[in-house]
């Protein structure tokens, strides 16, 4: 334990544990790409993701259809068979699986009602306690340059 | 992610025990860490979400809590560490009550498996809704310090 958290060879330390983590994390990348891939690769490889599951997070609603409804994403409509019935504009989050190139069959729909002003509101707030956060802390710790440490006051 | 306030007032129920203020503070920072981290990366630096995974998964967490008590004066590192990792943790936790369609919001047991898990309980966007609760739950608290005796040194 004193080897993992003495100051002896602290900079090798930190540049170990960071490389492990950017390594996990570079790992991550490929592995959560192909577990849930992303809708964008429907329209282009269908044949490759007919039948899987995709995410889609707070998409528009543009307009209702006969099966579902249509919605509007960075790569184009979508058509979202489905019982719900949102109404144009409102945003919605789907989980389904790909049954078109620009067709989803919705195993679930969440209707994310008020997202224009609870996002900002959850940024802001969360901002405004990580700062209030920080000047409250900061009498709790000093940053002594020369060290490159934060040096607690008691 | 529920608003950073939330993780506050979770993390405040915990600390509200601790005698030592430095140490309650990294418990705090510690339940900050994630979001902190994986949305600087994601906005600053336009990180794919997938590469963010592990900020929000144990193994990934301990990683990152081991860096950052390393910025912590050599007597205090390992319950620095130990609050830290707890209060990344306690993170995790309030995040997986979120209902994110089944889909999760942590992957528990990377690199082992990609499965993501989640309680369900509250619409990611209704979090804000909390805020009254947690501004209920951190002066409980600061109460409940004092009433006892708790102030920390």
């Amino acid at each position: 334990m004193r080897i993992l958290f003495g100051d002896r060879l602290w900079i090798l330390k930190l540049a170990v544990a960071a490389g492990l983590l950017a390594a996990l994390c570079h790992r991550a990348r490929r592995e959560f790409a192909e577990a849930f891939p992303s809708y964008r690769s429907i329209p282009v490889y269908f044949e490759n993701q007919r039948g899987k599951t995709f995410y889609l997070w707070a998409k528009a609603v543009v307009a209702a259809a006969p099966d579902g409804f249509d919605i509007q994403t960075d790569v184009g409509r979508f058509r979202v068979v489905s019982p719900e019935r949102p109404p144009a504009g409102e945003r919605v989050s789907i989980v389904g699986r790909a049954t078109g190139p620009r067709t989803i069959e919705a195993a679930a729909v969440q209707r994310n009602e008020g997202l224009a002003w609870k996002r900002p509101v959850n940024y802001a707030v969360s901002i405004g306690t990580f700062l209030v956060f920080l000047l409250w802390v900061r009498r709790r710790f000093r940053w002594p340059i020369r060290d490159g440490f934060f040096r607690s006051r008691t | 992610m529920p608003d950073l306030l939330t993780h506050l007032a979770s993390a405040r129920v915990p600390g509200a025990f601790l005698r030592d203020r430095r140490v309650q503070a990294l418990l705090i920072f510690g339940s900050f860490l994630p979001d902190v981290v994986s949305k600087t990366l994601y906005w600053a630096a336009w990180t794919p979400s997938d590469f963010l995974e592990p900020l929000h998964s144990p193994l990934g967490l301990l990683l990152l809590s081991y860096a950052a008590a390393l910025f912590v004066e050599e007597s205090l590192r390992r319950p620095a560490f130990a609050a830290l990792f707890g209060g990344a943790l306690l993170h995790v936790a309030v995040d997986m009550l979120k209902d994110n369609l089944g889909s999760g919001s942590s992957a528990l047991f990377y690199p082992f498996s990609t499965r993501e898990y989640e309680l369900g309980w509250i619409d990611p966007e209704n979090v804000v809704l909390l805020i009254p609760l947690d501004v209920a739950v951190l002066a409980l608290m600061a109460w409940l310090e004092r009433r006892l005796g708790r102030v920390p040194q």
